[in-house]
Formats: C-alpha cells, structure tokens, sequence
C-alpha cells in the first residue's frame, strides 16, 4: 500500500505527509526584518475577502448592533431605547426558557453527532472503491433539503402507524408521543438533527483520518501495540485538531437550531421546543419587535462568544499539533 | 358533465365588455409607469390565475403589469423586507387576519380619502363582512379580493355505508345534532366523527357561534373566561378529550385535519371553503353544509385577504396605485378569480367561486349574502401574531387531555389580558401618528 | 482474523449503516411515487397502494425545475468559488502573515458566525436594495459569499502546514506568491474541497436569501420553486418530495465523482506511494 516509506526524520521535506485539517498557532520565532513585508503582504492577501466581508457580513451585524439600541417595528420611524431592550429580558420568561431549551438541544445533539460522525468516519476510511459509493450516499442526510426530510420524520413520528414507534414495538417499548409530548418533543428534534446533521463532521473527519500518516501505525504495529493502543495513543491525537473545529462550529451551529424546530413542531407543546433563534425570529417578524431581537441575538452571540473563547483557550491543552 | 365557467371565458368576457369602451378611452393619454403588484402564490394553478389577472390589467389599463408573486410561507417576511427597504410594489396583497398589524404600525395607507373622492367606486358592493376585515380603527386600509365563512365538510360515502342521511344543506344542524351524529358515526379506530385543527382559527368559529369572542367589546382585555366562549371551549375540547371523537392527535401540524379527512374515515371535518380545490381529489362522495348552530345561531369565522396601497406610495404612484387596486378588485378580476374555483370573491356582483358538483358548494356564497346561516368576522388585534402564537401554545394541552377547559383558560387570561394592553397601545400609537 | 474477512465485515458494516441511516431517505422517495389522495394521508404508508411514476414528469412540468437547476447551481456555484477564493487568499493572511491586529481581525471574522442570519437579514436586505440588486445574479450572490466559516476552516488547516516547505521554498528563491500557489494551495486541496462542499450543498438548500432576493423565475433558486407545491391550504407531497428527491440527486453525483480530491493529497517525494 504504502511502499517502502523511510522513517521520519526533522524537516524532511521529501515524505509525504498530508497535513492535518487544524492546528492552533504557536508562538512563531521572531523575524522583525520582515515584518513590515509581511504586514503588507498581509493586507493584500486579506484584500478581497475582507471588502465583502466588511460590507456584507459585518457591516449587517454591526447594523443588528443599533437596532438593539432601538425601539422599532419596522414601519415606523425607530426612536431611541437605549439599554431598555436588554433590561426587558429580565421579565421574559420566554426568553429564558429558550435558552435553557436551546442549552440542552446543543448539549445533547453535539456529542451524539460528533460521535456518529467519527464513528462512521473511521469505518469509512479505506479506499475500497465500493467505500466511496457508501461515502457518497451517506452524505444524503445532509444534502437532502430540510423541508422535505423534517415532514418525512413528522410521519416517522406518529405515535400509532409510524415507524419510530413500530420500530420500537419489536423490541417491546411503548412508544411515546414524540412531537405532543412534552418529555420527548425534543428529544425527537435531537435525534432529527443529528441524523441530518452527522455528515458534516464525518466528512471532516475523514479529511483529518486521511492526513495521519500511515506509517505512524506501522510503527506502533511492530512495537506491538493493539488497534485500539493505536486508535488511542495516534489516531486521537492527531485527530483533535479536527475534533475543535468539529466541536466548535457545530456548538455555533446547534444554538442557532430553527428550521427544524419551526417545521416540526413550531416551538410547542407549550414552549418546549421553542429555540433562541425561533423566539429571535419569532420576536422580529411577527411581533415587528427589531430592537428587542437583536437584543436577543447579541445576548446569545455573547454566550456562544464566553463558550468558543473557552475552547479556544483548552485547545492550547488538549488539542496536539505536530509542527 | 356540465360546462364549467372557465378562467378563459371570463378572460373572454371581460375582454370582450371593456374591449369596446376601451379603444374610445384609449384615445386619452396612455398613462406611465409599472402596474406593479405583489400576491402570495405558491401552487402552478395559482400562479395561472395572477397570470390572468395580470393580462386583465394590461388591457384594462393599457401599461404594463408586473406582478411579484412569493410563495406564501414567505410573503409577509418578504413584504417586511420590501416595506422597509423601499422596493415593495404599488399594491400589495394583505392578509385579513395581518391587518391592523400592518396598519396600525404604519405600513398601509389608509384608502378614506381615495374612496371618498372617487364616484366610480362601489363600496357598497363589498360584502359587510370583507369590509369589517379591511378596516382598522374606522378606516379601510384595504380592497378585499375573496372572502369566505368556516364550512362543515360532510363525507357522505361514510353516513351512506351508515345508512345515515346527510345533514340539511342549507339549515344548520345545532350543537347537540352534531355531536349526536358525529358520536353514532365515530368507531375508533376505524372510523371517527369529526376533525379539526387545536388552533385558535378554528376554536374561534365556535366561539362567536355561542355569542363570545376572543376580546371583550372594546378589546380591552381578553374574554375567553366569559360563559360564552367558555361553553364554546368546553364543547370543542369534550369532542376531543372526552367523546373522543377525533383522530389521535399525532403532532401539532395544522394541515393534519384536511390530511385525516382526505383518508375518508372521518366523517365531519371543519374547514374553509378554499379546501374545497383540494378535496375535490379525495376518492369519496363529499359535500358542505353550514357550520352548526350555536346560542347565537350559526356564525362561524369570516375571513379574507384584500389589496391594500404601502404608506410610501404618493403623488403620481398613487394615481396609478389606486387605479390599480380598483382594477385588481373590479367586478371582471373578480370574476377571474371566482372562475378559477379556489375561494369566494369578496364582492356581490362578482359569480360563485364554488360551482357544483358536488351540489351544496354554492351554498358559500349565499352565507355571504345573508340568505341563510351566517357568519362573524375573525376580530383580530394588531399584535394577533402574538395572540395568536400564545393560544396555540395553551390551547393544544386542553385538545390533549392534558388539561380541563377551565384550566387552559385560567392559565392564559393573565397574559392574554397583557397582549390585550399592548394591542390597545399599539392602537393608541397609531391614533398619535395620524 | 484475515484481511479478506475483515475487508467483507467492513463493507457488510458499512451497508448495514447505510442501509438504517438511509430509511428516512428511501420513504421520502417512495412518497414521492404515490398518488396524490395517498400521499395527501395524515399516515403516507410505507408501501404504495400504487406506483405513480409519472410524477417525475408532471413535478418538471408544473415548475420549471430545469431552470430552478440551473440557477441553483449559478447561485451555489457562484458564492461557493467566490468565497473559496477569498477564503484561501484571507486564511494564508491569517496563519502565515504578521500583522498588527491579526489576533482581533480573525476573532471579529469569528463573531460574525455567532450572530444569527434572521437579525442581519434587515440589513443585508436594505442593503442590497439601496445597490440595486435585488432580484440580480449579483445581488444574490455576493452577500452572501463572504462569511467567516470558510476563512476559520482554511485557516485552522494552514496553520497544520509545517513551515518548513515554504521554508525549502523560499531558500529557492520563490516568492510569497509562489510558495501559496505551489506549496500550500496544493496540500490544501482536502481541505479547499471540504469547505465547497459544505458551502455548495448549504447554498444548494438555502431557502430564505433566495426567496426575499429574486423576484421572477429566471433567477428562482430550487428551494424557493419547491414552495410552489406547499400552498398555504396544504402541500402536494409527492410531487414535492419528488422534486425534493431530483434535486438532491446532482449533489451526491457531484460529491462521489470528486472523491479523490478528499483523500490522501499529491504525493511530493519520489518514493512512489498512493
């Protein structure tokens, strides 16, 4: 498979190694000579993406920004609030409720589904031909459009008739309620999104399997390691660079969890699905409340922050990079 | 079969009776400008219909007409977007129920001013009830294009297989029939009496056919927890918790009443007549008859949707905007929409919507007219999103089981009464801005 | 255990796990074959009373779904090079370069992740009216070409690059230009590959820009055309999921023909090897 690989020496140039998805950047020794060059190379590199996204991206959240500080309902001319929209969110049980709700959609679905996806990942990492079809058709989750897999899982949901439950029935549980029930409407939802959601992390995944050079494992083999002294001392390891982008856009992506939520079960029974992003929406287009949702939405972006500086903090730990 | 009043004859029609004035008219000054408009329209067949709409403003007009049509999940999200932004169109299509949220904030400009000063418009030939709906705090806001009451669609092959006679087409059965009857037909779980949505929009025909209401009369504060309304919750949610006369609850999905209906095992199901285009595919015999009959006789729920004119639309825009409502919403565009079967035109003299068979569908517009039964406007406030957001969240917990009527009620007065403030200050907003 | 025994437990494993994940699919694509009282059922049953394959045709005929391809693929296209692009040139910037604020440019690049895209919809859409771009490819296209997930994925596997073959490089005597376009974009080829297809495939089913965006069919994006089978008085199931299920099609095609760009990259000794 591999040919006759020499053993890895500093800075060999000439081996092949795919480099790893991600790595956190380390203290890089200092060239002040060049500095200055690098500083206008710099400008020029970030050139292009940084117009559009200075315009389109930030300049909107910037935007979002002031809204906060306003009282307006989109029709009419918006007057000043200051903070008010920020004190209003200590009245608003709703508010409350959604980000608990929210919390424990993320804190659930996140392992699940970066768990699925390793999994699959790994057993997906060969180059067989047939693998490849396997690969490509387990994408389909992912790629299959929201609408029409969430009303497909509302069928799968019927208590009496559906599959879930007759799934269930064969091995004797009594199903409940699912999407009217109100211990297990999110758990459905939980189970939806990762289903629909495990193949973006599978996919990394195998980017980063794929990176790890193989002889690291033959060399573990002849040392007389197991697979899963393997699995553990190089795959892990090498691996975590993917896990912390995995966690962490998968973390910024499930606290922003709507589409499925508004489909399945719009937000109920009760409040007990209703996500932050939903009661965001919720709050600026059918209530006509812009100031108090984006209120909302910086409070949310505040917490997603404290969470993704925290892991950025970890990574200098636990992630391993191999430079 | 007989000849169905086609979208192409009334088209030909139409063509036909102003063709002639026309090329005299035509004669003045062609006016300038876009005759843009936007509708919700998702479905092909609809799309057909606001195609021909738009050649019957073409010719009528003599300019071009560009209609804007959005599927209908999205439109009032991207009629925001448009307002706000300054690209929405001339006219706008608003529904009934969004009005005075619209309205009240602002968005819409009142149309008094443009009635009053226009002999060629006939308000008059608007039935009450879509005038009611076009109103907010006194003032029309919009021209309506269809209304229709809540129906009661019978599946007659299943009361045939009973040997049960249908109910009377044209007088309304009450309260008490209606539960005898769906109770004889219902035998779970082959076969149930009657199917509904747990959502305000239909609990509410029941509320005003027992003489209550959302609201108290000055809409001051909520009245759910009157007697009236109260009988009204208590029969609705007994068909369902306690008869149980209702197929099992699946999920909180408000297309699953027409979904368990079209399966044929349920023999009553309340719904508006706009169903009618897509029942006409169920594989049984079917019919409507008039919504039953409550203490304050049978007025179920009224609702429609009109043209209305955005706030920023002035000087010469406006001539045009008018000119195209009036257009949009004259007797032969009507007449379009009515031919096209997919729901009743809001105007007297425009035809029934709801040709046979099966033979009781013309029924919709005679309720309209007053000849028989009857019907309520829906009442809503300006902030009925939220309203209406809030009950469905309670309200689903008494069609459960999980909760008595009176508890529902109970648990949602406080904070229906807080929407009810906001609403009066949302209409105290708009009297400052005037 | 033998490599053959292994080799066929892990291609039986492999259809095993497909064959259970895939169950949602399959049903969706069975709807697709029913006929229309039978799909409109509250319970759409797991086998069809009867196969109606003529729903491929007539869900083409009621909606132009050929131009709504099209224009998918325009649009998912457009902002997926665009951003990749830029994506690439910005994450070099961030995990190669110094410069003074690097560290808070790339953590504002990040906090526009955090925001939710309903709140900056009113912005962005104000925006792009006051341009002129409402309902053009332009319009539709470039806003939303430039978001932050791209530069943090690019930059995160930059950053896995060892120095030292820009080093090798640069002591040949190529400039900063070279070393990109010849060292790192080369090796980075998995990565570049990972971040177009999720870009692709989430712009692919992005529902509500397109729809607030493009005012006629010519530049209706498949998504905003499967709405055409969900009026506000019920949905047309199995010709949407028909259409639903046509559309997704291309995408797992496009995925498994360029499966090998996601594997192992260009090999850069002379030892042979993959």
């Amino acid at each position: 498979m591999n040919g006759g690989w020499r053993d890895l020496e500093e800075g060999d140039v000439a081996v092949q190694t795919v480099p790893r998805t991600t790595s956190p950047p380390g203290p890089p020794p200092p060239r002040r000579r060049r500095r200055d060059g690098q500083a206008r190379a710099a400008w020029l590199f970030l050139l292009p993406s940084f117009i559009g996204f200075a315009v389109f991206t930030a300049g909107p959240v910037v935007a979002a920004g002031v809204i906060s500080l306003l009282d307006w309902n989109l029709f009419s001319p918006p007057t000043f609030a200051g903070l008010n929209n920020f004190w209003r969110l200590g009245d608003d049980p709703t508010f409350w409720s959604a980000l608990v709700n929210t919390a424990y959609f993320t804190l659930a679905s996140v392992p699940l589904t970066i768990a699925v996806s390793l999994a699959l990942a790994l057993l997906l990492n060969r180059g067989l031909r047939r693998i490849a079809v396997f690969r490509s058709l387990l994408l389909l989750p992912y790629a299959t459009i929201t609408v029409a897999v969430a009303f497909v899982w509302i069928w799968l949901y019927i208590p009496t008739g559906g599959l879930v439950n007759a799934a269930l029935g064969l091995v004797g549980i009594d199903g409940p309620a699912w999407l009217v029930s109100d211990t297990w409407a999110m758990p459905a939802l939980i189970l939806m999104s990762v289903w629909k959601g495990f193949g973006f992390g599978m996919v990394v995944f195998l980017a980063g399997l794929q990176a790890i050079p193989q002889q690291l494992y033959e060399a573990a083999r002849v040392d007389g390691a197991s697979p899963w002294q393997g699995f553990r001392s190089i795959t892990i390891p090498m691996l975590s660079p993917s896990f912390f982008f995995v966690i962490v856009t998968s973390i910024i992506g499930s606290f922003q969890v709507f589409d499925q939520a508004l489909i399945m079960t719009n937000g109920g029974p009760g409040t007990g699905t209703t996500t932050l992003v939903m009661y965001i929406y919720r709050t600026g287009f059918e209530n006509y409340d812009q100031g108090y949702a984006a209120a909302q939405s910086l409070v949310l972006f505040a917490f997603i922050a404290v969470i993704t500086g925290i892991q950025f903090l970890l990574q200098r730990r636990l992630v391993h990079y191999d430079n | 079969m007989p000849h169905r009043f086609t979208r192409r004859d009334a088209l030909k029609l139409a063509g036909l009776g102003i063709g002639a004035p026309g090329l005299l008219a035509g004669c003045a000054s062609r006016p300038e400008g876009v005759a843009s408009w936007s509708m919700w329209s998702s479905s092909p067949e609809e799309a057909e219909v606001w195609a021909d709409f738009s050649t019957y403003v073409e010719q009528q007009m003599r300019i071009r007409s560009v209609p804007n049509l959005t599927p209908s999940n999205g439109y009032p999200t991207k009629l925001d977007l448009q307002l706000v932004s300054g690209t929405a169109s001339l006219v706008t299509a608003i529904n009934g129920q969004l009005l005075p949220t619209y309205a009240a904030r602002g968005a819409l400009r009142p149309l008094d001013d443009l009635i009053a000063t226009d002999p060629d418009f006939d308000a008059a030939d608007f039935y009450p009830t879509i005038r009611a709906i076009s109103s907010f705090a006194g003032r029309p806001y919009m021209i309506g294009f269809d209304v229709a009451p809540n129906v009661l669609y019978v599946n007659k092959t299943l009361l045939a297989e009973r040997g049960i006679a249908p109910p009377s087409p044209t007088e309304p059965m009450t309260w008490a029939q209606f539960r005898e009857l769906a109770i004889e037909l219902n035998a779970p779980p082959e076969r149930y009496g009657f199917t509904c949505t747990l959502e305000i929009d239909d609990l509410v025909s029941w509320i005003y056919s027992a003489g209550g209401n959302v609201m108290n009369a000055d809409a001051t504060a909520g009245a759910l927890d009157e007697p009236e309304a109260m009988e009204a919750i208590d029969f609705l949610v007994g068909l369902f918790a306690r008869d149980k006369i209702t197929p099992p609850i699946a999920n909180l999905i408000p297309t699953n009443s027409r979904a368990n209906f079209m399966e044929g095992n349920v023999a009553f199901m309340q719904n508006g007549p706009w169903q009618v285009v897509n029942v006409r595919k169920a594989e049984f015999e079917w019919d409507i008859v008039p919504f039953p009959a409550g203490a304050a006789g049978s007025t179920p729920r009224v609702s429609g949707s009109g043209f209305a004119i955005p706030a920023a639309v002035e000087g010469a825009d406006l001539e045009l905007a008018w000119t195209l409502l009036k257009t949009l919403t004259s007797t032969d565009a009507l007449n379009i929409y009515a031919a096209a079967g997919r729901n009743n035109p809001a105007r007297y003299s425009a035809g029934s919507a709801f040709q046979p068979p099966p033979a009781n569908v013309g029924i919709v517009q005679r309720i309209l007219a007053g000849e028989l039964a009857g019907g309520h406007p829906f009442e809503v406030t300006t902030n009925w999103n939220q309203v209406k957001q809030m009950l469905n969240q309670d309200l689903p917990r008494g069609f459960l089981g999980q909760l008595t009527p009176a508890e529902v009620v109970t648990g949602l007065t406080p904070r229906l009464d807080v929407l009810m403030t906001q609403h009066q200050d949302n209409v105290r907003l708009a009297e400052l801005r005037k | 255990m033998t490599t053959e025994l292994t080799r066929k437990l892990v291609v039986f494993a492999c259809f095993l796990v497909t064959a259970a994940t895939l169950i949602p699919v399959v049903m969706m694509v069975i709807v697709a074959f029913q006929s229309d009282a039978e799909s409109m059922a509250a319970t759409p049953s797991f086998w069809p009373e009867s196969w109606h394959p003529e729903n491929l045709e007539r869900a083409f005929d009621l909606v132009p779904l050929g131009q709504y391809l099209l224009n998918t693929v325009i649009f998912a296209g457009g902002t997926t090079l665009l951003e990749t692009a830029t994506a690439a040139l910005a994450a070099y910037a961030f995990a190669r370069l110094e410069f003074r604020g690097r560290g808070v440019l790339f953590g504002i690049y990040l906090a526009t992740l955090m925001i939710p895209t309903q709140v900056t919809l009113i912005p962005q859409f104000v925006l792009v009216a006051k341009l002129q771009g409402i309902d053009t490819w332009a319009g539709m296209i470039i806003p939303h070409a430039f978001t932050a997930l791209g530069v943090f994925l690019l930059r995160q596997f930059f950053l896995g690059i060892p120095r030292d073959y820009e080093e090798a490089a640069r002591i040949d005597g190529a400039n900063r230009w070279q070393a990109f376009t010849r060292i790192i974009l080369p090796l980075a080829v998995p990565a570049i590959a990972t971040l177009a297809v999720f870009k692709f495939i989430g712009q692919w089913n992005n529902l509500l820009w397109p729809l607030v965006i493009s005012n006629t069919d010519a530049t209706r994006t498949i998504p905003v055309g499967l709405q055409a089978f969900q009026d506000t008085h019920g949905t047309q199931w199995n010709l949407l999921l028909m259409a639903a299920t046509v559309t997704t099609v291309p995408l797992i095609v496009i995925f498994f023909l360029t499966q090998r760009w996601f594997v192992r990259g260009i090999t850069m000794s002379g030892f042979g090897g993959r």
